[in-house]
């Protein structure tokens, strides 16, 4: 089976919306929560959030295209963008049949809902914009992408709520190794942040209501946890064969060695400590591993009671004493969930994590959870040098996902 | 021709088309001209209905070749047709009250 590797990498986030200072925020603990500032969140029961700062479609966009995409999109257009530059490709070597394109979303259109739906019911008028549907559907940001790149071969959109990234990136191995394309665009983007979505998230009773210190609001494995943070985000990767990218001499950031893909057959929203080390060890068989090879796991570390607490067990049964051994980060202390992007803002994080051998903190973690008495690397991050690492992405409806990557 | 309706009309043009206002002149052609499809006909269309509450193009399940005729003028016409085609319409709405 052909190699698949990694030559480019594009990142929109609540910690930066270029590579180095994404990197920069996180390598130094920097929290990416705050208080909502993007709409009026005054009478929601929950208003925190990691949103995007500073972000302006117009350097990406003609303005035609910027009013006829939501944000999701928005982001993918400059993710995709800055993962092109960075693999050295030109816009050319894209267009075309050899190109694809597959993102992760997990929750499409909510702002284009809470627009139009809530323009209905304000004016009991059953008039809506002609283009909310093609604004909302899940695969708009890859249409959007495979339209500004020319990319013609297979475009699609994977939809597994916090796991739709994770699937998307498996997905774009599997095009690469049976020979359908030269080149996949794949990764995940989110933007779902609006009134209705942050309501129907609090009704869940799993967000964080800790206004008093929002930055501080997300502690994931901590005692005093309070409940996740919603965000929004995106990272996009250029995926292709390694010997094309030795071929180019294409920058390489990793190589994907296997991804572990299972389900719970469970509970909706509940985790399950089986499923998800089923998946890390899938992973890991896949990658040709042994538990012992793996240097480094980004957690999916959302900052929920159960969460934590099956995460840690499950790192345990897959991975066995080295679980003990290893440091294991909770990023989303910083970042928020970004739901389907999440993956792969964690895949962004734990590549730039190799090349700087350097492992980001778990901020927030001032009181661990007895319960999870693994090295979550707290408050500070620390010089480490991974040449092997597991990224966990495990979602409601019981869809559980751990990808291997290794520094070539 | 009004001035308000005018106004309206080529800064709903410049905003659903992305053109510069100045480029939205009473004589360019929709589609020719400012590159129009059937898409931002429709979008133009929702937006001269929550400004003026009037159906620029008729329902199609009502009268699906009265729909496309209005859709072949429109696509035909120019900025100065279609601020017509408004000004007609909202004089004839009735009036509220």
């Amino acid at each position: 089976m052909a190699d698949v590797v990694i030559t480019g990498i594009g990142v929109v986030t609540p910690l930066g919306n270029d590579l180095s200072t994404f990197w920069e925020n996180l390598s130094k603990g920097q929290p990416g929560i705050r208080l909502i500032e993007g709409f009026d969140a005054s009478d929601l029961p929950c208003r925190i959030a990691a949103e995007v700062r500073g972000f302006r479609p117009e350097d990406h966009l003609p303005v035609r295209r910027i009013r006829d995409m939501d944000r999701p999109a928005h982001f993918a257009i400059a993710a995709s963008r800055m993962a092109i530059e960075q693999a050295r490709l030109n816009a050319p070597d894209l267009a075309g049949p050899q190109s694809g394109v597959v993102l992760g979303i997990g929750a499409p259109g909510f702002r284009v809902f809470q627009e139009e739906y809530g323009r209905v019911f304000r004016t009991g008028r059953q008039v809506m914009r002609p283009l909310a549907v093609p604004m909302s559907m899940a695969n708009a940001p890859v249409a959007e992408v495979s339209r500004e790149w020319g990319c013609r071969g297979p475009a699609m959109a994977v939809s597994t709520a916090c796991s739709s990234a994770m699937h998307s990136l498996h997905t774009a191995m599997q095009w690469l190794r049976t020979g359908l394309v030269d080149y996949v665009l794949a990764g995940g983007t989110e933007a779902p942040l609006s009134p209705g979505f942050m309501t129907a998230w609090s009704s869940l009773r799993a967000l964080s209501m800790d206004h008093g210190q929002p930055h501080a609001a997300c502690r994931p494995f901590s005692a005093d946890r309070t409940g996740t943070v919603l965000g929004e985000a995106c990272a996009i990767f250029v995926l292709e064969r390694m010997e094309q990218a030795m071929h180019r001499d294409a920058p390489i950031w990793g190589r994907i060695d296997g991804v572990g893909l299972t389900a719970d057959a469970g509970h909706i929203t509940q985790p399950d400590v089986d499923g998800e080390a089923r998946a890390m060890s899938q992973a890991i068989r896949m990658a040709g591993w042994d538990p012992m090879d793996v240097d480094y796991v980004s957690a999916h570390g959302t900052g929920t009671l159960l969460s934590d607490r099956a995460e840690t067990e499950a790192l345990k049964q897959a991975l066995g004493t080295r679980a003990t051994q290893i440091p294991i980060t909770g990023l989303k202390a910083m970042l928020g969930h970004s739901l389907g992007a999440s993956g792969a803002v964690a895949l962004a994080a734990t590549l730039l994590a190799m090349k700087n051998e350097f492992v980001p903190p778990t901020i927030n973690l001032r009181q661990p959870d007895p319960a999870c008495d693994l090295d979550f690397v707290p408050q500070s991050g620390r010089a480490h040098s991974i040449r092997r690492a597991l990224v966990n992405a495990f979602a409601f409806g019981g869809n559980n996902v751990s990808l291997a990557v290794s520094q070539v | 021709m009004s001035t308000d309706v005018s106004d309206f009309v080529r800064t709903l043009l410049a905003d659903v088309l992305g053109c510069p206002h100045d480029a939205v002149t009473v004589d360019a052609r929709l589609v020719d001209d400012l590159g129009c499809d059937s898409l931002g006909l429709f979008e133009l269309a929702f937006g001269l209905n929550q400004k003026y509450g009037i159906e620029l193009i008729p329902d199609e399940n009502e009268d699906k070749q009265l729909a496309w005729n209005v859709i072949g003028q429109l696509s035909s016409g120019t900025v100065s047709d279609l601020i017509a085609v408004v000004e007609k319409a909202v004089e004839e709405m009735p009036a509220h009250g």
